[in-house]
């Protein structure tokens, strides 16, 4: 697990994504990839694209699974890490950063989707409750 | 005259009968009469007590109780206050140790113009070792200096904003550093890897490294500046019937504890880039 990372901000944006009641999907898949960024070395706009397609992935499955939308978090999560790390794998290796694939992935991406993985019933209650609070208050008023 | 003769008498004979009560009761003779005597008084007396105590128990404990409450909420805040400011004062603690050892660093080495700095965050990505610190342009910071702690080497500084810099470390896979053995008198390039490892390839077999040997920067290629601990070496492969052998190091700074680094203002990389040869179109 040393050398993998769990992405909060990815699972926080499928989360949000696959809430039944939400429609801002894309809008916080930018933030959050433009947030995640602007702090890394890779390109500002490089993690936008990718946050984008996985909210979008998110966004088609809630539909299929929404007796079930903890199988969506998982789907989505394991799609979207995969995504990712290896997006950065590849910018990575023409940028001529010499490791290889087989390292990369059993130290990198194998660590980061488990941990990903651990972590995405724990993001999926938390923003559940926050989308409910939320769209509850948006009725009221 | 007879009246007054019986009044005398009866005078002394009460002051006799006086002082010997008095004899009785100091010499404790009297003792066990005065205990049978007032006993019963003292029986009732401690019942009357007991039920006055719980009647006025009863009537006044609830505004204790509730005044002991508010007391007891009072000093659970206070304890509450009182333990924050114990760990803010830990936490300053420990950030005057470690600026402490960095002025000790800059201060044996006076030849370097430092800033420090304090980490505030890393890349996201498990693929990069990069840190981002607090000082960026505005305290004179640039692409390319150097950056150590109290350790030794951490990195290089890699972009820079107003208020911000961004670090490659050396453990970065993309990062290699000059550095110089200095048991076997050789110069090399170490490099990070994606595992966090240090290492130095394509040794030549017949150096002779060991386990313990320390590494400095050997100021070649004009990255980094010279004699900076890096590490020390605490592995060799050295497998038969290969030309080169690899070492493993381990780096000076520990880079999952960064708190403070400073960046070496006054050194400036040099650009080598148009020097090196490419090949004639």
């Amino acid at each position: 697990m040393l050398g993998g990372n769990a992405d909060l901000v990815l699972l926080i944006v499928i989360a949000w994504s696959i809430q039944e009641e939400v429609d801002t999907t894309w809008q916080w898949a930018v933030i959050g990839g433009l947030l995640v960024g602007l702090v890394s070395k890779l390109p500002f706009y490089f993690y936008i694209p990718l946050f984008v397609i996985t909210a979008g992935f998110a966004f088609w499955l809630r539909r299929r699974f929404w007796q079930v939308p903890v199988i969506s978090m998982f789907l989505t999560t394991v799609i979207g890490t995969a995504l990712i790390q290896t997006a950065t794998m590849l910018v990575l290796q023409f940028t001529e950063t010499p490791f290889s694939f087989s390292e990369a992935f059993g130290f990198v991406i194998l660590p980061s989707l488990l941990l990903n993985l651990l972590l995405a019933i724990p993001v999926y209650a938390i923003i559940t409750d926050l989308a409910r609070s939320v769209y509850r208050t948006a009725r009221i008023e | 005259m007879n009246q007054k003769f019986s009044r005398n008498w009866q005078l002394v004979v009460f002051l006799i009968v006086t002082a010997g009560i008095m004899a009785l009761a100091l010499s404790g003779y009297l003792n066990p009469m005065v205990k049978a005597a007032t006993s019963p008084f003292i029986g009732v007396s401690r019942w009357i007590s007991t039920r006055y105590t719980a009647i006025v128990e009863f009537v006044t404990v609830p505004k204790d109780s509730a005044s002991l409450r508010e007391r007891n909420a009072a000093l659970e805040a206070e304890v509450a206050q009182l333990q924050t400011q114990v760990i803010e004062l830990q936490q300053q603690i420990n950030e005057a140790k470690v600026l402490y050892s960095l002025l000790d660093f800059a201060q044996n080495r006076p030849e370097n113009i430092y800033v420090a700095a304090s980490v505030i965050g890393r890349d996201p990505s498990p693929f990069l070792q990069y840190l981002i610190i607090d000082q960026g342009s505005d305290a004179g910071i640039r692409r390319g200096m150097p950056v150590v702690n109290q350790q030794g080497l951490v990195g290089r500084i890699d972009a820079v904003t107003a208020n911000a810099s961004r670090i490659q470390l050396i453990t970065d896979p993309g990062s290699s550093v000059n550095v110089h053995l200095r048991n076997a008198n050789l110069s090399t390039v170490l490099t990070g890897s994606l595992t966090g490892d240090v290492v130095i390839e394509m040794l030549p077999a017949d150096i002779s490294i060991s386990a313990g040997d320390l590494i400095i920067t050997s100021g070649l290629g004009g990255n980094y500046p010279a004699d900076i601990v890096v590490g020390q070496v605490i592995g060799v492969r050295d497998t038969a019937n290969t030309l080169f052998q690899e070492a493993t190091v381990q780096p000076a700074a520990d880079f999952t504890n960064l708190q403070a680094v400073l960046v070496i203002t006054n050194f400036r990389p040099v650009e080598t880039s148009p020097l090196i040869p490419t090949a004639a179109p």
